[in-house]
């Protein structure tokens, strides 16, 4: 089966105050297939982020390829590129600066639509209406600005935009470490619940590796900009073959909460 | 459920209505500059309608009733050609409000467009239109005023087109360094996966996001505009006589001081209290156009 996303020999560097150049992502190859919930993980750093920029066409690659449903869409433009943006959609860490403090609820979440859709008035605010019931917000919530907002409903706001355009796939940049320890835990659940519903695929950027465990098939650990292992989410957690997953899993604080046992087991997540 | 929506932002702009007179209702020097500002703008309107006699302002004359000191009959006494300064400083009104808004519109509108896309494009166009602003900083505006009004002959249009002129860079360095933050904010980045093109999102996310220091500085300009221009008139580069100015009128009352005193005074006045009642209003509007301010 073709992935949805694939990135291939992928590279791109930074330049240093003194000549020196970071390469963040060094010959990344990363595949995604549709559906699949692929976890990224990785000590902060380490290229994480980048990738997820270059993979959402924010930032240009310096070589190798992107391909979104087996085409190249590395330097497409303008219509060349709107299949990737109607197919990927992303969720930023922060929900306190990923929403305009002058748009509305509905301002945000119908964004994409008018760029994308051409819908009539009351279309478009049924659209929205639907999204926000979908990300678990009541429809008095439209009219709201962000300031008026939790971090977890912002984050609400943030997926239901990014579900707008109805995405394969989404792209998860570390969604809830901005948020507190009990509202992490809805926003997770809502996602899973997605992703069940909608068949989304995920890329989950995380430092947290019980959250990966339980939403992720796949997992890949980077490391100073390379892909350094991946494989099954349980096999590389539990028998991590490269030394730096090792101290990756070592460097998780012990003992995990009861309530995240037994969350390993596979098809259970599906059941939450 | 949709009914419900769609009548949800009326009850949201009466809640804002509501909170902006709060906020003004609660703050004295708003009132105030709000006061002023409003007196200004109905003078404008229905000056020529609410004084003693009009033709004042026109070059009237009334040789036997030359620099009368305040009285019932001219409140604000006469001056060398025996017209009513009331009469002459309330009919100034109209060209100082369009003095006003023709400067601080045209800087407006060059100035803003040239700050968002050097803040929000970053790099090259940064660099020009930076430089090109610095360059009309740089042109000391009434010495402009005076060139132009050498090459052109005298007339308020030239001494506005001069001030004009140096008026806009102000805007470009203002909306510049509130632009140039936004570009790489999260929401900005959002709009981009979105497939939202460069000017979509300077429309929708980088201009409102910077509007509210615009009309505040907006409103200070007006003042400002308003005080250039009477300069302007007082060194002989404004309205042509017998057209009422206020900056031409201190200008020849300076001959007849400190005898007449209220030829120079009432149009002093006026000046004042407008620049002040303008500078008031940009400090209440301040707060009042703070997003996180609104608890509506």
């Amino acid at each position: 089966m073709t992935p949805l996303l694939a990135t291939q020999a992928l590279h791109c560097s930074f330049a240093r105050p003194h000549g020196a150049r970071v390469k963040a992502v060094d010959g990344v190859d990363l595949a995604l297939a549709p559906g699949e919930a692929l976890g990224l993980v990785g000590e902060s750093g380490c290229g994480k982020s980048t990738l997820l920029r270059l993979l959402l066409r924010l930032q240009a690659a310096e070589s190798g390829t992107i391909r979104f449903a087996g085409v190249d869409v590395t330097r497409a433009t303008g219509r060349a590129l709107a299949p990737l943006r109607r197919g990927v959609q992303a969720v930023f860490q922060n929900p306190h600066a990923a929403l305009d403090p002058r748009a509305s609820v509905f301002a945000a979440v119908a964004e994409p639509l008018r760029i994308q859709a051409r819908l009539s008035r009351r279309a478009l605010a049924d659209r929205v209406q639907g999204l926000l019931h979908e990300v678990g917000l009541p429809a008095e919530f439209l009219w709201r600005y962000p300031h008026e907002l939790s971090g977890g409903q912002k984050q609400r706001v943030c997926i239901a935009r990014a579900l707008a355009p109805g995405p394969k796939a989404l792209l998860l940049d570390e969604p809830t470490s901005a948020l507190d320890v009990s509202v992490q835990a809805q926003i997770i659940d809502l996602l899973a619940a997605l992703r069940e519903r909608e068949g989304l695929a995920f890329l989950f950027v995380s430092h947290n590796l019980a959250v990966v465990r339980q939403l992720c098939d796949r997992v890949a650990v980077m490391n100073a900009g390379k892909v350094v292992e991946q494989g099954a989410a349980d096999a590389v957690l539990a028998h991590p073959q490269h030394a730096y997953t090792r101290t990756l899993l070592r460097a998780v604080l012990p003992p995990r909460p009861r309530s995240l046992q037994g969350s390993t087991a596979p098809g259970q997540e599906a059941a939450r | 459920m949709r009914a419900a929506a769609a009548r949800a932002p009326r009850g949201r702009s009466l809640r804002r209505l509501r909170f902006v007179a709060w906020v003004v209702g609660r703050n004295p020097p708003t009132m105030l500059g709000l006061g002023l500002v409003a007196v200004f703008l109905l003078l404008a309107a229905i000056g020529p309608w609410i004084v003693p006699d009009a033709r004042d302002a026109v070059g009237a004359m009334h040789l036997g009733s030359k620099l009368l000191p305040p009285s019932w009959a001219h409140w604000f006494g006469t001056d060398e050609m025996g017209d009513d300064i009331l009469t002459r400083v309330v009919l100034a009104t109209r060209t100082s409000l369009w003095v006003g808004l023709t400067i601080t519109g045209i800087a407006i509108v060059v100035g803003t467009p040239l700050g968002i896309a050097a803040g929000y494009f970053g790099g090259r166009v940064r660099s020009v239109i930076m430089r090109a602003t610095d360059m009309f900083l740089c042109v000391p505006g009434l010495v402009l005023a005076l060139a132009i009004v050498a090459a052109l002959g005298p007339g308020i249009l030239h001494g506005v087109v001069a001030l004009a002129i140096v008026w806009w860079p102000g805007y470009v360095r203002l909306i510049e360094a509130k632009a140039l933050p936004l570009r790489g904010e999260p929401f900005v980045d959002a709009a981009r996966t979105m497939g939202s093109s460069d000017l979509r999102i300077l429309l929708t996310h980088i201009l409102p996001n910077c509007v509210s220091p615009l009309v505040v500085k907006a409103s200070m300009d007006m003042g400002m505009a308003i005080l250039a221009a009477a300069s302007l008139g007082f060194i002989g580069l404004g309205a042509k006589p017998p057209a009422p100015e206020w900056g031409a009128m201190i200008s020849t009352a300076r001959s007849y001081m400190p005898d007449s005193w209220w030829y120079s005074l009432f149009p002093g006045l006026f000046i004042f209290l407008t620049v002040l009642g303008f500078n008031l209003l940009g400090d209440g509007l301040r707060d009042i156009l703070d997003p996180r301010s609104a608890r509506g």
